[in-house]
């Protein structure tokens, strides 16, 4: 069953006084956070927040098609490694 | 050389193979005439006779592979293209085999260690940095932190903001 839209979304109180404080300050910083759950606002876009996949964090940088997404659905809990990744025809971009 | 696809299985009985394409560029594949298999540590060429692609596997016939029992020597085999062949890259896309090793240093010109690894998830690749220490860190594949890669040098340079390395 979809959250109540009375409520709002569920954003960490944690999470966004620090989010909010960088902003006013214009700083930036990697927030490491377990708040899995939390919603991405659009105070996030442009940080950087290492989200923990129960095992490491997984630094996210949040653009603007993330918003409205949860933070976990974004540092997967269990990884498929691939093949070779040394040896295949593999790219990487820097976005 | 480098891998583009494993042979899954044999298809059919007229020698078809199924190929799982391990590639970023799958469309490579339909242009490809030949491709090599590694062999007791020779590479023998298998050259193309029909490539189609469904989702993210690949059927391929080889000219010499004509039955269901000859499909089925390939089995579990990789498939390679020499170096040539491999795709340009546009700018700010890197191959992962050209990053792998790259000494990383900051803005100062401090070296931090050097690059183990990529890792792809949904919002950006993020590489594994490993320090002398022996210690892995993950920095995101994100103009912000990647200031300047250069291959021909083997040096990357990045941006060390608070909480990334520490």
């Amino acid at each position: 069953m979809a959250r109540s839209v009375k409520k709002g979304p569920y954003i960490d109180d944690n999470l966004i006084k620090k989010i909010d404080a960088l902003n006013k300050d214009g700083k930036k910083v990697v927030v490491k956070t377990w708040a899995r759950r939390s919603t991405i606002p659009p105070e996030f876009v442009g940080h950087t927040i290492a989200v923990h996949n129960g095992h490491k964090f997984i630094p996210i940088y949040v653009s603007e098609n993330m918003v409205g997404h949860k933070l976990g659905e974004f540092a997967p809990t269990r990884t498929f490694r691939g093949h070779s990744g040394k040896l295949a025809e593999r790219v990487s971009r820097v976005k | 050389m480098y891998i583009v696809g494993k042979i899954l299985k044999p298809q059919g009985i007229k020698g078809e193979l199924k190929v799982e394409i391990i590639t970023s560029f799958p469309d490579h594949f339909t242009g490809l005439k030949e491709l090599f298999v590694k062999r007791d540590n020779h590479w023998q060429t298998c050259l193309v006779e029909n490539i189609r692609i469904e989702g993210r596997f690949a059927y391929i016939r080889f000219l010499d592979v004509e039955s269901r029992n000859d499909a089925e020597k390939l089995r579990g085999q990789f498939l390679y293209i020499p170096a040539e062949k491999l795709k340009e890259l546009k700018e700010d896309e890197y191959y992962i085999h050209d990053l792998i090793d790259l000494e990383v240093f900051d803005d100062a010109g401090v070296r931090l260690g050097k690059i183990i690894g990529v890792e792809n998830y949904q919002s950006n690749d993020a590489y594994v940095l490993e320090t002398e220490t022996g210690e892995s860190y993950l920095i995101p594949a994100v103009k912000d932190f990647i200031r300047e890669i250069n291959l021909s040098s083997k040096k990357m340079i990045i941006n060390r903001i608070n909480g990334l390395i520490d």
